[in-house]
């Protein structure tokens, strides 16, 4: 019996199935052509060499980069009859334009503890042509940096353990000073003891003494108010006597001038009187004394 | 009868009194001792100065207001610094007249014994002046009151003694006025150390160079140029008979720069010879 396929499901299923296949096919080769177009399948590149005598720490596909920017991968490495190891750096074509004569290539890592990549440093001098050789340098990671501090640290270790034994030597100096601070520090609890029971004394005396300063204060107080109105006395007394004398003063100052002048010219005169004057002590000028050495 | 014998009695009894009143000028005129006074510090400046002939003409009129005010003490006073002006100015004929008249009037009043010791000792230092011999004269003196005038006597009596080659005296009596001379007079310890240093001069040149330097170091911090400028003239002899003529040189130049400054000319020459033997 034939099957007749009535469903309209099945119409022209011939022909969908092929146009099924031709866009899964489409997209199947789509999606290789862009994968290889991102991983650089199809871009053409160039083949520049390294000669290391060791290549640890570089692998193949390892990216070669200038200026941070990835420009090629390391393709191959092969160890080589003298020992040596080639590294083949596959450099995209645009990018070649950087190797010139002088470039270098540098193992350096991201960071202490990032990924190893290649590093380019142009030259300055011609273009070198594909599948020449460029120098080589390993930066050094945090290993190399450890290795080359190993030493250094080891003498430091050392140092400090010397000086841990040092510390620790029941005779040593610090040990006894550590025990003299510990005396000290007793002491100290001992004197802190005595200043408080000082304090307490003083803290129960304070009272008496309070009581007493009130006193004294209180004593105080009425002797400035009384020596405020002793002044304001005297004040009023002053500026009646300068009123009296404000008239009188300079007279009596030129009549006491007067008078000292004429005591003064009498005493001079009785000073020249015989025999008072033989009483009357010489003043003191000298002559002119010759030293020994004089002409 | 009662009232005239008591007028007389009362008469005899301030007689002397009156007498004596009437002896001197009744009253001093105290403005002319002022002035006196003003006169004898102006010449006394004028002298330290090296200004002798303001100094001489000062106390001469010193002089004339200490007779007005008939001040005998002043008067001997004047006349000794007179003497010792004059001596300055080679005057020693007027010098030993104003001495010789200080001296007569010291003999009619009461004197200070200090200011009698001075008459002596200026006369004995004119006597060295003049060559006389009054080395006696100072045999009182070394043993004066006074620190100041035995040592300076004593002093004056070494240079009798090395003038008339007595050095061991001479050295006995400078080395007495150096121990007795305690900061007593900076003049007269290096007058001392001076004369150590001409006495050593021939002996010992190394003792004598160290007393030298020691008077012209005291004489350098008196500043006294007069000194100053003998010490460099016995110096540099005495570096002149070490044959160290450099120094010898120097220490001419320098003495005739201050000889030549306080106008002597006498000694100018003097270094000039000593320079051209050099």
């Amino acid at each position: 019996m034939v099957i007749k396929h009535k469903d309209p499901r099945f119409i022209f299923l011939k022909g969908k199935i092929v146009i099924f296949i031709i866009v899964a096919l489409v997209g199947a080769l789509s999606f290789l052509y862009f994968a290889g177009k991102q991983r650089g399948l199809f871009t053409k590149t160039e083949n520049f060499y390294c000669v290391v005598s060791k290549a640890t720490g570089v692998y193949t596909g390892m990216s070669v980069r200038l200026s941070g920017f990835k420009i090629g991968r390391v393709q191959n490495m092969e160890l080589m009859d003298d020992g040596f190891v080639r590294i083949t750096l596959s450099i995209e074509d645009k990018h070649t334009k950087w190797f010139r004569e002088g470039t270098v290539a540098i193992l350096t890592k991201e960071g202490f503890i990032g990924e190893y990549y290649i590093e380019i440093l142009p030259g300055q001098g011609a273009l070198i042509k594909p599948k020449q050789t460029i120098k080589f340098f390993r930066h050094s990671g945090i290993e190399e940096i450890a290795a080359e501090l190993k030493g250094e640290i080891s003498e430091i270790l050392k140092g400090i353990k010397e000086t841990i034994n040092y510390v620790n030597e029941p005779q040593g100096d610090i040990k006894k000073s550590i025990h003299n601070i510990e005396k000290i520090s007793q002491n100290l609890v001992d004197t802190t003891n005595k200043l408080n029971f000082l304090l307490d004394d003083i803290k129960d005396k304070t009272p008496s003494i309070l009581a007493k300063s009130e006193n004294t204060i209180e004593e105080l107080t009425e002797l400035i108010k009384s020596l405020q109105n002793s002044a304001k006395h005297l004040n009023e007394i002053t500026s009646n006597f300068n009123e009296i004398t404000k008239k009188d003063l300079t007279l009596i100052i030129e009549q006491t001038k007067r008078s000292m002048e004429d005591l003064d010219e009498i005493l001079t005169s009785i000073k020249g009187i015989w025999p008072i004057r033989e009483g009357i002590k010489k003043r003191d000028i000298k002559p002119l004394e010759a030293d020994s050495y004089e002409k | 009868m009662k009232n005239r014998i008591k007028f007389l009695f009362l008469i005899i009894l301030f007689l002397p009194l009156i007498l004596q009143g009437c002896y001197r000028a009744p009253i001093e005129e105290p403005y002319r001792v002022k002035e006196m006074e003003s006169l004898i510090k102006r010449a006394n400046r004028a002298f330290e100065k090296g200004n002798f002939k303001m100094a001489l003409s000062l106390y001469e009129e010193a002089l004339k207001k200490s007779r007005i005010i008939q001040d005998d003490n002043s008067t001997v006073m004047i006349l000794l610094s007179l003497s010792r002006i004059y001596t300055s100015l080679d005057k020693i004929y007027y010098a030993e007249k104003c001495l010789n008249s200080a001296e007569e009037l010291s003999k009619k009043t009461y004197l200070p014994e200090s200011l009698f010791e001075e008459i002596i000792f200026e006369k004995a230092r004119i006597g060295f002046l003049t060559n006389k011999n009054s080395e006696a004269l100072l045999d009182k003196l070394i043993y004066s009151d006074s620190p100041y005038m035995r040592i300076k006597s004593l002093n004056l009596l070494a240079r009798f003694k090395m003038r008339r080659g007595a050095n061991e005296e001479a050295e006995e009596f400078l080395n007495k006025s150096l121990s007795m001379n305690n900061e007593i007079s900076k003049i007269e310890q290096a007058n001392t150390l001076r004369l150590l240093g001409e006495l050593y001069a021939k002996k010992n040149k190394n003792k004598s160079l160290t007393y030298l330097l020691r008077a012209l170091s005291i004489d350098r911090e008196l500043a006294l140029p007069e000194k100053i400028a003998l010490d460099m003239e016995i110096l540099a002899g005495l570096y002149k008979d070490l044959e160290d003529k450099g120094r010898a040189k120097d220490y001419f130049l320098r003495a005739f720069e201050i000889w030549k400054y306080l106008g002597r000319e006498e000694n100018q020459i003097r270094i000039m010879r000593e320079l051209e033997s050099l």
